[in-house]
C-alpha cells in the first residue's frame, strides 16, 4: 500500500522534474528573445523618429562603442566591480553574524532592530557627499557606502531566519543535550540559510546601486565615472555603454548568490 | 515487582501570563517501572506533552521533582550526559532535517554525543533494516511519505540505545490505518529492546492497545484523574480490537476523559 503511493509519488516527482527542465531552457531563451526585441524597438524608435546622435543612442551604435572602446571601460570595470566585490562581501560577512547574534540575544535583537530598519531604509547616498568631506575624495567612502547600505538587509534577512527556526527542531536538539555551537551550526544555521540567502541576493542589488551611485557624486574612476563623463562629453553612446556594463555587473553578482545557493542547498524545506 | 525507572513527585509547571499563571501540569505523580510501557492519555491543553518534555530536560519544571533510576534529575542545571543519553524522544512530527540524508538523520545523536565506532555504524544498518528503511537511507526527507518520514523520527531516537523512550504522540498526525500498522512495529520493537515506554497520545484504542498503565489526564489545570492498569495478554495484536475486554477499558476509559471535560465546562 505504502509502496503504491511512494510510487505515485515517485512518478509526481520525475513529471515535476521534466517540465523544470522545460521551463529552464525557456528561463535562458525567452530574456534573451526579449533583450533582442527590446534592443530592435529601440533601435527603429531612434532611426525612424530621426534623434541626433547625441540626443539618443542606438543600440547598434552603444554595442560598437562597448566593443571598440572596451580599452576604455576595462579599467573601470575592474574597478566598479572590485569595489562591489569587497563592499558585498564584507557587508554578508557582517550582516550573518549580526543576524545570528539578534537572533540569538534577544537584549541585542530589540536593541539593534530599529537602526537595522532605518539603515535598510535610509539611502546611504545621502550621507556620501558628508562622507567624502570627512575622508576625502577616494574609494573608502564608497566602500563604506556599500557596506552601510547592504549589510542591514542581510541582517535583517537571517535574523528572520534564526528566529522562525522550528521550534520542534532546537526541542530536538535540546533533547540530545547539543551545545550551543552544535545547535546552531547543525541546526539552526542550515535552517535560517534561505533567508540569509534571500539578504544576500537583495544585498547584491544594493551594493550595485550603492557603488554606482557613489562613484556618479564624486570619484574619477569606476563606471558610475565614466557615465558623467561620456555625459560631459555628449558621448551618449559610452554612456549607455557604461550604463549597460554597470546593468551586465549587477546581474552577475545576483546570480553569483543565486548560484552560491544553487550548490549549497541541495534540499527541499 | 520490578524497580521504579521514572518518578515524578509533585511535578509542577506554571506558565506565567499578564493576567493569570496557567498551571500546564499541577502536581502530577506518576511511577514507571523498568520495562513497563505506560500511556498518558487526554485531551489537548491537559499538559500530557509538558510532562515529557520535563522528563527528558527540554524545559525545566517550575516545582516538584523527577527521578530516573533513583536519580534525582531535576537539581541540575543541565542534566548529566549519561543520564540524558539514557533516554530518546520522538516527536508529533517526523521533525527530519531536510539537509539531512535519511541515514544521516537517523544518525543524528551519534554526531551530537559525538559517538564514531563503527558498532554504531553497523547499529544503524541494523534499525534502518528493521524499519524497512535501507533502500531509502540515501535519499532526503522531502523524497519520501510521511508514514516512512515517522518511521525515521522512531528510529532516529534509538540510535544511541536509550533504555527510555518518550514518545509524544508520535502517529497522530498519521491516517488510521498506517497508525495501527506502526503501532504493532512499536510494540515490536518495545517487545525486542526491553525498553521503558511512556507513550502520548488521545487517541484512547490506541492507548489501550499498547499499555500497561495508563494515566489519564485532565486540563484546567492539567493534573492527572486517574490511573488504570490494563489486565490484556501480551503479545497483542490487532485481533484485540474486537475483544469484549478491550471494548470495556476502551468505554471506561473514554468515559473518564468526558467526565473530566463535563467539569471543565461547568
Amino acid at each position: 500500500m505504502s509502496r503504491m503511493l511512494d510510487e505515485t509519488k515517485e512518478k509526481r516527482i520525475i513529471e515535476r522534474r521534466r517540465k523544470n527542465r522545460i521551463s529552464k531552457i525557456s528561463s535562458v531563451a525567452m530574456p534573451i528573445l526579449g533583450i533582442v526585441m527590446l534592443f530592435l524597438i529601440w533601435e527603429l524608435w531612434v532611426i525612424l523618429g530621426d534623434f541626433p546622435t547625441w540626443q539618443i543612442s542606438r543600440p547598434s551604435l552603444i554595442i560598437r562603442s562597448m566593443l571598440e572602446d572596451f580599452e576604455l571601460y576595462w579599467p573601470n570595470i575592474v574597478r566598479t566591480f572590485t569595489s562591489i566585490l569587497k563592499g558585498w562581501v564584507a557587508a554578508c560577512l557582517i550582516g550573518v553574524v549580526m543576524g545570528a547574534l539578534m537572533a540569538n540575544y534577544a537584549l541585542l535583537g530589540t536593541t539593534l532592530t530599529p537602526y537595522i530598519n532605518l539603515l535598510c531604509t535610509l539611502p546611504v547616498i545621502t550621507l556620501v557627499p558628508m562622507m567624502y568631506v570627512f575622508m576625502g575624495i577616494g574609494r573608502d567612502v564608497i566602500i563604506i557606502a556599500i557596506i552601510l547600505q547592504s549589510f542591514a538587509i542581510v541582517t535583517m534577512n537571517s535574523s528572520t531566519g534564526f528566529m522562525n527556526v522550528p521550534v520542534m527542531r532546537i526541542e530536538l536538539m535540546t533533547s540530545l543535550r547539543a551545545t550551543k555551537r552544535q545547535t546552531f551550526f547543525q541546526c539552526m544555521f542550515p535552517s535560517a540559510i534561505n533567508n540569509v540567502f534571500t539578504g544576500m541576493k537583495l544585498s547584491a542589488i544594493f551594493a550595485t546601486t550603492t557603488c554606482v551611485a557613489a562613484e556618479v557624486n564624486g570619484s574619477t574612476v569606476g563606471l558610475g565615472a565614466l557615465v558623467i563623463e561620456a555625459k560631459t562629453y555628449v558621448r551618449t553612446d559610452q554612456m549607455f555603454g557604461s550604463i549597460l556594463f554597470i546593468a551586465i555587473i549587477g546581474v552577475f553578482f545576483y546570480m553569483l548568490s543565486d548560484a552560491l545557493e544553487a550548490v549549497l542547498v541541495k534540499w527541499k524545506e | 515487582m520490578k524497580a521504579s525507572k521514572i518518578r515524578t513527585e509533585n511535578l509542577n509547571k506554571v506558565f506565567h501570563t499578564r493576567h493569570q499563571d496557567i498551571y500546564a501540569v499541577k502536581d502530577a505523580n506518576i511511577d514507571i517501572r523498568e520495562g513497563e510501557f505506560v500511556s498518558l492519555i487526554g485531551p489537548s491543553g491537559c499538559g500530557k506533552s509538558t510532562i515529557i518534555r520535563m522528563i527528558d530536560d527540554i524545559i525545566k519544571p517550575t516545582s516538584g521533582s523527577i527521578y530516573i533510576d533513583g536519580k534525582e534529575i531535576t537539581s541540575y542545571k543541565r542534566i548529566p550526559k549519561e543520564i540524558n543519553q539514557k533516554m530518546g524522544f520522538i516527536f508529533q512530527l517526523p521533525n527530519l532535517f531536510p539537509w539531512l540524508t535519511v541515514r544521516e538523520n537517523v544518525g543524528i545523536a551519534c554526531r551530537i554525543y559525538k559517538i564514531r565506532d563503527e558498532g554504531t555504524q553497523r547499529y544503524i544498518d541494523e534499525l534502518l533494516e528493521m524499519a524497512g528503511l535501507t533502500e531509502y537511507q540515501n535519499a532526503y526527507p522531502a523524497e519520501i511519505s510521511g508514514g516512512v518520514m515517522q518511521r525515521i523520527g522512531v528510529i532516529r531516537a534509538m540510535v544511541h540505545k536509550p533504555e527510555i523512550l518518550l514518545m509524544d504522540e508520535p502517529f497522530g498526525a498519521l491516517d488510521a490505518m498506517t497508525r495501527e500498522k506502526l503501532d504493532m512495529e512499536i510494540l515490536d520493537i518495545w517487545k525486542k529492546l526491553g525498553t521503558t515506554v511512556i507513550f502520548i497520545t488521545h487517541n484512547v484504542e490506541e492507548a489501550v492497545l499498547l499499555s500497561d498503565r495508563v494515566y489519564v489526564m485532565g486540563t484546567n489545570p492539567g493534573r492527572i484523574t486517574r490511573e488504570i492498569t490494563l489486565d490484556l495478554e501480551r503479545p497483542r495484536s490487532l485481533d484485540l480490537l474486537t475483544e469484549r475486554k478491550f471494548q470495556d477499558y476502551c468505554a471506561e476509559l473514554t468515559e473518564c476523559i468526558g467526565h473530566v471535560d463535563l467539569r471543565k465546562v461547568k
